[in-house]
């Protein structure tokens, strides 16, 4: 997958990368033969939010910030599990059925793995500086509310 | 007076990639300030409420009220909502 912004070290990689993210071979980013537990999370664009129809989501990113705050985000979770791990997200259109975010980790035993997959997705809604605009069949294109980092650095 | 450029991000492009305010100091609190009054004037009392919820940036460093901003350009980021 081509990334227009990445960090990675030793343990993990993140990155952008411009449209759909791909979800095959994301596996072999995590690759370890020590580890005997792989766990995925692929975040697709679903055909309906809120009531209404949608068709696609435009991701706007600020890369710098993003790029930063992914690679923080990363190393808090190898902090908190022995894992490898890998998390990539889109910039711009991502259609219904495309996956917009791509996260994997592996390690010794799936519980580590599977915790740091679900903590990083959840964190990295409520982190990571990545707006989403969603476009329906007839309304107009909507910015989705999210979390405030100005509350959160206070 | 000071003219300072403001990246606008998310839902704040419905104003353009860019808008600049003048501003008295590079405080980002005076930034904050002249934006709001930018929208009070755009009658957007919807974006007003979103930029209380916004924080700024300059370059790849987030910037609370109280700093001053070295530079002419700042970013303007909504809450976030990735995923």
């Amino acid at each position: 997958m081509d990334l227009f912004s990445k960090i990675t070290n030793d343990r993990w990689t993140c990155g952008l990368t411009d449209g759909a993210c791909q979800t095959a071979g994301i596996d072999s980013l995590v690759e370890d033969p020590a580890h005997g537990a792989v766990a995925q999370f692929f975040g697709v664009v679903r055909n309906h939010n809120d009531g209404l129809i949608a068709t696609a989501v435009d991701y706007d990113v600020h890369p710098g910030l993003a790029t930063k705050a992914l690679a923080q985000l990363c190393s808090d979770i190898c902090t908190g599990y022995p894992v490898r791990l890998v998390i990539i997200h889109s910039r711009g259109l991502v259609r219904v059925g495309e996956a917009s975010v791509v996260i994997a980790a592996s390690s010794a035993h799936r519980k580590d793995a599977l915790g740091a997959v679900s903590d990083a997705i959840d964190q990295l809604k409520i982190r990571v500086p990545i707006w989403k605009k969603e476009l329906g069949l007839s309304e107009e294109p909507r910015w989705l509310d999210g979390h405030s980092l100005r509350e959160d650095k206070k | 007076m000071i003219t300072v450029s403001v990246q606008c991000l998310g839902v704040f492009r419905e104003l353009g990639d860019y808008f600049d305010v003048d501003v008295e100091s590079r405080s980002v609190l005076a930034i904050r300030n002249a934006v709001s009054a930018r929208l009070q004037k755009l009658n957007r009392p919807d974006l007003e409420a979103v930029l209380r919820r916004s924080i700024f940036a300059e370059g790849d460093e987030f910037l609370r009220d109280h700093i001053v901003i070295e530079s002419s350009t700042v970013s303007l980021l909504p809450p976030v909502a990735g995923g």
